[in-house]
């Protein structure tokens, strides 16, 4: 990576992140590592969506290790005042994602994420991530 | 050099995100998820000014800093109370039950009502104290909100709970596309969803034109003839009457009207009842590529188009609304300060400030779920005016004040309201009548006659009653 795109990227970064606050977005992320392979999660819930994803980076041999995430989301209905609560799941080589919408009228709740992955023989997770809009 | 200018943007970054942390309300991943039923007291060492302290139970995604609870016990006393307040928080997933194991609650949120869950049940188990004895003429509590807004709240006759105004009432909206229609033809327009057949003319048959946009999720399109659906059962404004959405006139109707337009290309779009229509419709509704559009709600996704539509909405209807209100527990030994306490949070902005507030000094930093779990709007929406609103504008349901018991057939009731959920877009079918059959035997297996029964059986006792 050179310098200068190192640079970019700190500054996209920055932005980005300035952005998620100015939005009033509801972010938890974490990274973890397993027999050198790195795994990204992210939990993030919005007034009306949320999504979650894991992610893993292997090696460079082809072997991008296998994820899963799963969650429950929960939104209200602003007329009623009725909770609905939904799941979702994904799992996949490399990466894996789930993502909510709320009906019209509704605002999102919380999200509860689990996300998992295995790398050469190794297991990692991250059970009950829970977020709150 | 420039590895230290890294190194500090990144410090940058990380400070942001810490600094901003509270304000916005992040949670981090420690976030409380204990379910053992042990309250999880917000926090573990203020000194309060008054001997007496009340305890106020809430679910755990409500969030008051430590700063807050000390400012708004000081605010308390400024006004004269000879008492200070804390919060329980409790877990959500499990809120009723844990509620009701939980010793020297003085004041609680009720909870939310889910599909399957009626949060009435608290109050017939008598978690609540009844609060019509305090709501004397004179209570400011009591004219702070319409007759109609108490009795949304009243369970069996009595009052337990105060009405949660974070809660919306607004009719259906009707948007027509000013190009294809006269001034004169809107005007004679007559609120009805069916009338719509007569507009629409010709099936457009373009792509990325629909003649129709239906923005209206699930069960809620029992709004169009002002009904309130409750686990797949209609309550009938029409024939006052109680029967699933397969069996009752006006939603059958419903259903075969969506399905004759979608028959004639009048929707062209993936429709369904389910939701996540929104994008499609939004793409729809910006390009002004629509005839008419069905919706309610809030109307914001016409900002940029306002000026070529004409919007035509039904009048509000006010139902049985107990699910997120808030009480007294009938054991707390601090009735009179909790009620006390009730009413200056809910008329009082300078002492709600604190609890909805991210910042007590800026009326813009309310957070909707803690508005929404305290059962105020009034930073994010106003409650100036609220009470004349309800008092004239809104229509009351037949309903109203009725809340059905499906306890005493909640398996039937469950297995009803499935089927009911898991075939909302029968009326996309090629042979609608062929599949309303096949749903109305599966609810008749399903004994959705003896639970329709049963609550009209309910409903009956309780007109009586009144």
């Amino acid at each position: 990576m050179t310098k200068r795109f190192k640079k970019i990227a700190v500054i996209c970064a920055v932005t980005t992140m300035a952005s998620l606050l100015s939005t009033g977005v509801s972010a938890i992320s974490g990274t973890a590592e397993i027999s050198g392979a790195k795994i990204t999660y992210s939990n993030i819930i919005y007034k009306t969506s949320a999504n979650a994803k894991t992610n893993i980076t292997g090696d460079n041999s082809g072997n991008r290790g296998s994820v899963s995430v799963s969650g429950s989301y929960s939104y209200v209905n602003t007329d009623t005042l009725i909770v609905t609560t939904t799941g979702s799941g994904d799992a996949g080589q490399g990466g894996a994602s789930i993502s909510f919408t709320a009906p019209k009228k509704c605002n999102s709740v919380k999200l509860v994420s689990n996300h998992s992955a295995s790398y050469n023989g190794q297991n990692w997770s991250a059970p009950n991530v829970t977020n709150i809009r | 050099m420039k590895n230290l200018r890294y190194i500090a943007i990144l410090l940058l970054i990380a400070f942001i995100f810490v600094g901003c942390q509270k304000d916005i309300g992040f949670p981090d991943e420690t976030t409380n998820t204990d379910n053992t039923g042990t309250p999880i007291t917000s926090v573990d060492e203020i000194t309060f000014p008054t001997e007496k302290i009340l305890h106020w139970a809430v679910p755990d995604m409500y969030r008051i800093s430590t700063d807050h609870i000390i400012l708004l016990n000081q605010a308390l006393v400024d006004q004269g109370c000879d008492f200070s307040v804390d919060f329980v928080s409790l877990p959500f997933e499990e809120y009723a039950s844990t509620l009701q194991s939980t010793n020297n609650i003085d004041i609680a949120f009720s909870g939310f009502c889910t599909e399957t869950y009626s949060n009435c049940e608290l109050i017939r188990n008598n978690y609540f104290r009844p609060l019509d004895d305090y709501l004397s003429d004179e209570s400011e509590l009591l004219n702070h909100y319409s007759v109609k807004q108490w009795k949304s709240v009243s369970v069996d006759g009595k009052i337990y709970t105060v009405p949660n105004t974070y809660a919306t009432d607004g009719g259906v909206s009707f948007v027509f596309n000013n190009e294809y229609f006269t001034k004169e033809e809107i005007e004679n327009f007559d609120m009805n969803f069916h009338s719509i057949r007569d507009m629409l003319g010709v099936p457009t048959q373009k792509d990325g034109f629909s003649d129709l946009i239906y923005l209206i999720d699930e069960f809620m399109f029992s709004r169009l003839d002002d009904n309130l659906c409750e686990r797949g059962f209609v309550f009938s404004e029409d024939s006052g009457s109680i029967n699933t959405i397969f069996s009752d006139t006006s939603s059958v109707d419903f259903f075969r009207t969506l399905n004759e337009f979608y028959k004639k290309g009048y929707i062209n779009y993936n429709l369904s009842l389910y939701m996540n229509n929104i994008d499609s419709c939004k793409k729809l509704l910006e390009s002004r590529s629509f005839k008419v559009y069905v919706t309610n709600g809030e109307l914001s996704e016409l900002n940029n188009i306002s000026d070529s539509v004409t919007v035509k909405t039904t009048q509000p209807v006010i139902h049985s609304r107990v699910s997120g209100s808030t009480g007294i527990a009938a054991d707390s030994k601090y009735a009179d300060e909790a009620f006390t306490l009730l009413t200056l949070v809910y008329t009082d902005p300078d002492i709600l400030k604190y609890l909805v507030l991210d910042d007590p000094e800026d009326t813009d930093s309310s957070r909707y779920i803690d508005e929404m779990i305290i059962g105020s709007n009034h930073f994010s929406g106003g409650t100036e005016g609220m009470k004349e609103f309800y008092d004239n504008d809104v229509k009351e349901s037949l309903f109203l004040g009725f809340n059905a018991d499906f306890s005493k057939s909640s398996d039937m009731a469950a297995e009803v309201y499935k089927i009911c959920y898991d075939n909302l877009d029968i009326w996309k079918s090629e042979n609608f009548e062929d599949e309303l059959d096949r749903v109305k035997k599966l609810l008749a297996e399903a004994g959705a006659d003896e639970v329709a029964s049963e609550i009209n059986s309910q409903f009956e006792k309780y007109k009586k009653a009144e």
